[in-house]
């Protein structure tokens, strides 16, 4: 059973808050009732793209079933984060921890596995989003997650490449991992994670 | 998956040298004693089902050219 | 510790709704498998092990082949290891020249033809189904591996179609 905190997204176009929740620990169906909530919108938005030729990401059309599947395992957890009923963002990371790579290396790090804002919420694909937001506070989750974990907040993703302009401004840029199909790789220490948190950067 | 919001307290016997182990672990990854216990279960869980699976593991030393059998 | 609705808002606006996403590494418990080759998966494993066994019982290490076949290291593990991986036309008949296997149904079992009977399909199937790979042959899989030896040479005369 999952649990539920507060926290907050901010309405697009609004200097305004939306009260939020951090559902955390969602299980296989929750995971998959979302997916299949934000499918409508997602193939619309692709199909607009295609139309208009616009490049996408391959890794737009990810095998679901495969990542909720992860679920079974008590390495991963997923959060979500719901506003207004409906699911905005989710996130899965491992807490099997990976080893740092920025100083000081060989640390526990929270890896997140996955992490997606709801297809409405982009102005890319839609020309009024509603919430903004969403990457900064699943962020959070993770940094805080990582804590628990007793990783001192570090986590580290894997970021595609529309994405890593907003990770560049809060971890450390590694540079394109080529055991993981050129993506980049994105650090954030224990430092940047009380600095994201406390707002001095 | 549920999320443990309880914790269970067990006594672990281990010998000096499994002690050693765990406090060496422990102060190279900067984690507590319990946490270095609860990655070596999430990492044993997955292993085990892969192998369990009919999988094999291996470890890979690409300057060598080297990849060897973990028989476990 | 979170961070401050003020600070939040901030951060918010700058997000400004773009794309956050991030994507990890494969699933520790995924299977090769996925990759859509199930049909293919028993003949293709029927050829890594084929190559494996006859490359044992001939009492040469991967090192002896790759020297003396003149094939990469790297690509003979890619066969022996990765069932998706299918080896150019040239190293299977470099492998089949040292470890003296036909030629034909070696082209077959790497993906490189298909087969035109039935037989040489299920002998793999079989052979598949009764191998494990481990570093020394026992008598069974000795067997095995004979008793498979013996139809690809009886279906060496047999035509196979190319991919």
């Amino acid at each position: 059973m999952s649990s539920r905190r507060k926290s907050r997204l901010k309405r697009a176009g609004k200097n305004e808050l939306a009260p939020a929740d951090i559902v955390d620990g969602l299980s296989k169906e929750e995971l998959l009732t979302t997916h299949l909530d934000w499918q409508p919108d997602r193939l619309e938005a692709l199909k607009g793209l295609l139309d208009a030729k616009e490049p996408w990401p391959e890794h737009w059309h990810w095998d679901w079933s495969k990542k909720a599947g992860l679920l079974d395992f008590m390495a991963y957890r997923c959060i979500g984060i719901e506003c207004e009923g409906r699911m905005q963002g989710l996130m899965m990371a491992s807490t099997l921890a990976r080893s740092s790579r920025v100083g000081p290396t060989g640390r526990a790090v929270l890896y997140v596995e996955y992490i997606e804002s709801a297809p409405w919420n982009l102005k890319d694909l839609v020309d009024e989003p509603k919430f903004s937001g969403v990457g900064i506070a699943l962020l959070e989750a993770a940094i805080e997650l990582s804590g628990e974990e007793g990783f001192g907040g570090r986590i580290a993703l894997h970021s595609l490449p529309q994405s890593e302009a907003f990770y560049r401004k809060y971890m450390t840029d590694m540079g394109p991992d080529q055991s993981h199909e050129g993506l980049r790789y994105f650090e954030m220490s224990a430092d940047q994670a009380r600095l994201f948190l406390e707002g001095r950067k | 998956m549920a999320i443990e919001t309880t914790k269970r307290t067990m006594t672990l016997n281990l010998t000096d040298a499994e002690m050693q182990v765990l406090e060496t672990l422990s102060s190279q990854k900067d984690l507590s004693k319990t946490a270095v216990i609860r990655q070596a279960l999430r990492l044993y869980q997955l292993v085990d089902h892969r192998l369990a699976s009919g999988e094999k593991l291996f470890f890979e030393d690409e300057a060598k050219r080297q990849k060897e059998l973990m028989m476990i | 510790m979170r961070m401050s609705d003020e600070l939040f808002l901030k951060r918010a606006a700058e997000e400004d709704g773009c794309m956050i996403s991030a994507v990890g590494l494969q699933p520790l418990h995924a299977k090769k498998a996925e990759s859509g080759q199930q049909l293919g998966e028993p003949i293709r494993f029927a050829f890594s092990t084929l190559i494996s066994y006859r490359r044992r019982a001939l009492r040469m290490t991967m090192e002896d082949v790759a020297q003396k076949a003149k094939v990469e290291l790297d690509e003979l593990l890619e066969i022996e290891e990765n069932l998706s991986y299918v080896p150019e036309v040239r190293t299977v008949h470099r492998l089949a020249d040292l470890l003296k296997l036909p030629i034909p149904q070696l082209l077959v079992l790497s993906g490189n033809a298909k087969a035109a009977t039935a037989e040489l399909t299920e002998a793999a199937v079989r052979f598949a189904a009764r191998s494990r790979a481990v570093e020394k042959l026992n008598p069974e899989q000795s067997d095995a591996l004979n008793e498979f030896v013996k139809v690809l040479v009886e279906q060496k005369g047999k035509e196979t179609v190319k991919k």
